[in-house]
């Protein structure tokens, strides 16, 4: 039983990390992104072309991807985001669908549809934490997650950009108002969200095997741990993924393996009915 | 739904000639230009149908849970005898049965958290169907026998499904001149507002998202009887909600042509890429499209001729229509 | 805003211009040099029993030479002492040592009597060429005569199939159309059926059915295909075997491994690929020689209706041998996370586990598997013996996991050296994998139906011929059964031992001997 609970508690730490680019995109911009899977995928394939073509670790890929996928987020908000999202926030939906389309052909196009592994001598490794031979990799995701996550509580609460942020995600009007800059503000949420999802493809490609449509799986999950945590709100996303982890692995001590995503779902629709906008999630914030 | 300024009885002869040359359309085409039809009229089918609960501002991310269930209900009856037509009518009961249940907790959920909610009741029926495949099947899928497809044609395939489109279509177009439609409308602007007013906002809400699940199932119903082998994975298969969603937006939401020209666009687009098109490049122009249609005509297709249906102005920021 | 949409469209139509293949030319160039032995037929080195002589300022060479390169139907009547030619509608006979010769049944005559010159009759090259329309070319200096035929190209013979090239089954589909590329270039450029090339139509029906049933209703209708390969997974193939079977138009699968669908009674559906049933013998060779340490048995398949069909085939038949089943499991395919099941079945502590599952997912248990100290005696993965797993582990986590294999690129079969090499220098790649193979067998097994189906190419002939087929090909033998299902398909237990795959059973085939029990991940 214990190892099943630290196990629901490790993979949940690899899924938050896995749905943290998608919870400011929503809380400062209203966006939804369906287009967050293929993104991380593609940061999954850069790091498998890297590290296959110049045999590096693929951790130092993190900064990099984190960097490339920042600028790739001001990129794609100045180009695709900033057209729209004054105007309907469907039309912006269908957007980000589009783009998702656009990112997994190009993964098509460039990879081609074989399976890409990123393999290195600590890839299966198992530790062995309270007794229990656990994940390697999914204790150091756990860990990375949890260090994100701080850091992210850290510039929302305490830097200026990052008021700014909470400002413009609680009451838009209020924000314009005293004065913030609003499109400067989702400028950059947009691109610390896609350098957070650069390096979450990152490392969760290090524990997955990638092909081109893996990315729909990604989208899937994020969306049911921020849902699940309460649209915008960073707090919810480790209780959203933990959450998640824990229904998949109890459930199936008890209940066919296969149920487990219908346990998961199950749950996510349970908490929506008791509290319709997700754990923390707040009703200003729809 | 805009009204187009012409005069209205060259509109309805106008029509009428459309409606016949649609229906003769099987005499003169070889008939893998009708199964081409034929499923995209299926999948624009539920775009229509998905936009009768979307008029509301409530954007279902699960209406693949009413195709499926219309599927495997028409399948269960037809292997036990039931006729092709009473087959699909139960489909659709049976899914607007399930809708006006689950609407009633569901449809207190706002904005992404009812599109999401509603992801996750679709995945809970994929998987209720795999549980239960004593009935269903399970993973194998179910199937009838081949006799059953070669016997009908696709002349007589192809005319069914037109009629039921067209069914759906009269039927948003009809909801959107009657008071469930203005109800629906006053709710997309301001639910709050609405039920302050004294809107039965649950009753009109739980209607429209029964008919919407009723039209879904009979689709769904229809591809099971036409294709004759389903799997869950097929039938459940989010592609189909976010499909419809897509389709609807493609072509402009919340009006009865949009989602009909969106989805038979992007259907026959799709299809003639691939054909013409290497694979990996047919995908991309695809997403491009839809991008690009979504920056340069964010009121959809129909907005090349009837203007822009959106009338929020652009502000600055974000645009608070909760709709997602 | 209508710019824009002009735009697009103009890119789409641009794009679908460069996605078009270009037509092939279809010429044979025929070189041929005095006093040599040495010719060539396009590029190709031909060797001459008797070198091309001039007589009378007219070359001569050897008649069976110039008749099967031109692509002509040749004949010799040792009474008359004549030689023909049939090419199209053009009949041309020559009699040794007379100067009339027959065109169509009008007399011509020519500047020099054929001969037999070192027991090879000789015929006059320029005559023959010019009478069939091409071209002749005489290079002085090189006394090289070069004779081109434009062919007339025959009409080709049309084949099509939908595979998933998009989509999530896509991975799998790419090897489809690499084997099938491969295999109708190599037929072509041999001549094709009959002097008529193959023209292979392949359509991605995007892993959707209904996009399946369209593509093989148009294949047949507009394409006007007379013979057609299957998709790869069955949810795609029912559909298009329902198309088929309406349209009375032969199908050869090299995908679809439920043993469901060859219950439906299709006449025109045939398939190479082992149905599950072929699984269990070697399976239960090898366990049922090892009853002593393998008690209990854990099961878990996919999601799939072949993952579902192999592991209750699988259940079945160990329950029966008398083993004892612990579990028998059904999971999601494509996930992220298997460590509950495996927690769970590690719980169980059987001494083997068995999982009916494609390479992806198995890539995942194993490595799992690893991660949680899942060690029992034998851990075998439905589908793991594809190179692409052993590429996706690592050879020293891989030792000692079991699979089975349709197809190895190691195997002594018919014609899989040569395809092996082929391949492997035409898409620049490690191995072969196990569709690949299995797609070229399918089409071994078409041309060869092909051949003997007789000049008149009918979909009807066609589907008799296949019915007819007994063949050996890469997969081994082919010959198939009253409902279309290939009775000799056999799957081969293997082994990964020291990175290479091993057969282990059935013994008749085996190469080595099993690695029991599996040792613990990584050692």
């Amino acid at each position: 039983m214990t190892s099943v609970i630290l196990n629901g508690i490790l993979i949940g730490g690899v899924y938050a990390l896995l749905a943290l680019g998608l919870v400011m995109i929503y809380g400062v911009m209203r966006i939804v992104n369906l287009g967050h899977g293929p993104l991380v995928a593609l940061a999954g394939y850069i790091t498998f072309s890297i590290c296959s073509l110049l045999k590096v670790d693929p951790m130092i890929l993190l900064p990099l991807n984190g960097v490339l996928f920042y600028g790739l987020g001001i990129l794609v908000y100045k180009t695709l985001f900033k057209p729209v999202i004054s105007k309907s926030r469907i039309v912006t939906l269908i957007l980000t669908m589009g783009l998702g389309y656009i990112i997994q052909s190009l993964i098509l196009i460039v990879w081609g549809a074989d399976y890409r592994s990123i393999l290195t001598p600590y890839s299966s490794r198992s530790i062995t934490v309270a007794g229990i031979p656990v994940s390697f990799m999914r204790t150091i995701l756990f860990l990375l997650a949890f260090f994100i996550i701080v850091l992210m509580y850290i510039v929302l609460n305490r830097t200026k950009i990052g008021k700014a942020m909470l400002a413009c995600s609680q009451n838009l009007e209020g924000a314009k108002i005293v004065g913030i800059n609003v499109d400067k503000v989702f400028e950059f949420t947009n691109g610390i969200s896609f350098a957070v999802v650069g390096i979450a493809g990152t490392m969760i490609a290090m524990i997955i095997v990638l092909y081109p449509t893996v990315g729909d799986l990604f989208t899937l999950k994020s969306f049911c741990i921020n849902v699940l945590g309460g649209l915008g709100s960073v707090i919810g996303i480790p209780i959203g993924g933990i959450i998640l982890g824990l229904a998949e692995s109890i459930s199936s001590i008890f209940l066919p393996v296969m149920w487990n995503n219908g346990v998961a779902f199950l749950i996510l629709v349970l908490v929506l009915l008791v509290r319709p906008t997700g754990f923390f999630g707040r009703p200003e914030n729809l | 739904m805009k009204i187009v300024n012409l005069n209205s009885k060259i509109r309805r002869a106008f029509l009428w000639l459309v409606l016949l040359v649609l229906y003769l359309i099987p005499l003169k085409t070889k008939e893998y230009i009708l199964s081409i039809f034929i499923s995209s009229l299926i999948y624009t089918g539920v775009a229509v149908a998905w936009d009768i609960i979307g008029l509301s501002g409530k954007t279902s991310f699960g209406h693949a849970a009413f195709f499926g269930i219309g599927a495997y209900t028409s399948m269960i009856l037809s292997a036990n005898g039931v006729n092709l037509l009473l087959a699909l009518i139960v489909g659709g009961l049976v899914s607007a049965f399930f809708a006006l249940i689950v609407g009633i907790p569901f449809l207190r959920l706002r904005g992404p958290y009812f599109a999401i909610g509603t992801l996750g009741l679709a995945n809970i029926v994929y998987i209720l169907t795999l549980v239960l495949n004593k009935w269903t099947g399970g993973a194998a899928g179910f199937a009838l026998p081949k006799s059953v497809f070669i016997g009908r044609g696709f002349f007589f395939y192809y005319t069914l499904i037109l009629t039921i489109v067209i069914l759906v279509t009269l039927i948003h177009y009809w909801i959107c001149h009657t008071k469930l439609g203005i109800a629906l409308k006053a709710i997309h602007d301001d639910e709050d507002a609405a039920s302050s007013v004294g809107v039965n906002t649950i009753f009109y809400e739980l209607g429209a998202f029964g008919i919407s699940a009723f039209l879904t199932g009979i689709l769904g119903a229809f591809y099971a009887l036409y294709l004759t082998y389903i799997s869950p994975s097929n039938v459940f298969s989010s592609s189909i909600s976010i499909g419809a969603v897509a389709m609807a937006v493609f072509g402009g939401v919340g009006t009865t042509i949009g989602p009909l020209i969106g989805g038979m666009f992007l259907s026959l687009l799709s299809e003639i890429l691939r054909s013409y098109v290497s694979s990996n490049f047919s995908l991309l122009l695809y997403g491009i499209a839809i991008v690009g249609t979504m920056l340069f005509l964010p009121g959809g297709l129909i907005s090349i001729t009837f203007g822009r249906t959106s009338k929020r102005k652009n502000q600055e920021g974000v645009n608070n229509d909760t709709r997602v | 805003m209508k710019k824009a949409l002009v735009m697009l469209l103009v890119v789409a139509l641009l794009a679908g211009a460069f996605g078009f293949a270009p037509a092939r030319a279809g010429n044979i160039v025929i070189q041929m040099t005095i006093g040599s032995t040495k010719a060539y037929v396009n590029s190709k080195e031909v060797i001459l029993d008797q070198p091309p002589v001039i007589e009378n300022g007219r070359t001569l060479v050897p008649f069976r030479f110039i008749g099967e390169a031109i692509g002509a139907k040749i004949d010799w009547d040792p009474v008359k002492k004549a030689v023909s030619y049939i090419l199209e509608d053009t009949k041309i006979i020559l009699i040794i040592g007379s100067t009339t010769a027959f065109v169509n049944g009008v007399a011509t005559r020519l500047d020099v009597a054929p001969k037999i010159l070192s027991g090879r009759t000789m015929v006059p090259v320029r005559f023959i060429s010019e009478t069939i329309g091409a071209k002749v070319d005489w290079d002085s200096k090189t006394r090289m005569v070069t004779v081109t035929v434009s062919v007339k190209e025959k009409a080709p013979v049309k084949i099509g199939a939908a595979i998933a090239l998009t989509g999530k089954y896509a991975t799998s589909g790419q090897y489809y159309k690499m084997a099938w590329d491969l295999a109708v270039d190599e037929i072509n450029s041999e001549g094709g059926i009959n002097g008529r090339k193959i023209q292979l139509i392949l359509i991605d029906d995007q892993s959707n059915p209904t996009n399946t049933a369209n593509a093989y209703t148009k294949l047949i209708q507009e394409n006007g295909v007379i013979a057609t390969f299957g998709p790869f997974t069955t949810d795609c193939t029912v559909p298009a075997a329902n198309i088929v079977e309406k349209f009375k138009v032969p199908m050869l699968s090299a995908g679809s491994a439920t043993a469901a669908l060859y219950q439906r009674g299709y006449k025109y559906y045939f398939g190479v690929f082992p149905p599950t049933d072929a699984y269990i013998p070697p399976i239960m060779e090898t366990f049922n020689s090892l009853k002593d340490e393998v008690k209990t048995i854990a099961i878990s398949y996919e999601s799939t209706d072949w993952g579902k069909e192999l592991s209750s085939k699988l259940k079945d038949a160990f329950t029966n041998a008398g083993f004892k089943v612990v579990v028998c499991e059904e999971r999601e395919n494509g996930g992220m996370d298997y460590t509950p099941l495996l927690t769970k079945i590690k719980s169980l502590a059987p001494d083997a586990y068995l999982d009916a599952g494609h390479t992806t997912d198995e890539i995942l248990l194993a490595r799992q598997s690893k991660e949680i100290k899942f060690n029992p005696k034998i851990w075998y993965g439905g589908l793991t013996a594809d190179y692409n797993f052993l590429k996706n582990i690592g050879a020293k986590d891989a030792e000692g996991v079991m699979g089975s294999i349709a197809y190895s690129s190691n195997a002594h079969t018919q014609g899989n050296r040569q395809f092996v090499d082929a391949f492997k220098k035409r898409y620049n790649v490690d191995d072969v994998e196990y569709h690949a193979g299995i797609a070229y067998a399918a089409a071994q097994v078409l041309f060869d139906a092909l051949k003997r189906a007789g000049n008149n190419l009918s979909p009807e002939a066609i589907r008799n011929a296949i019915a007819q087929t007994d063949m050996e090909t890469v997969i081994g033998r082919v010959k198939f059964d009253n409902t279309g299902k290939n009775m000799y398909s056999f799957m081969p237990l293997v082994q990964i031992q020291n990175g290479k795959y091993e057969v282990i059973s059935p013994s008749t085939v085996a190469t080595a001997h099993i690695e029991f029990p599996k040792p613990a991940w990584g050692r």
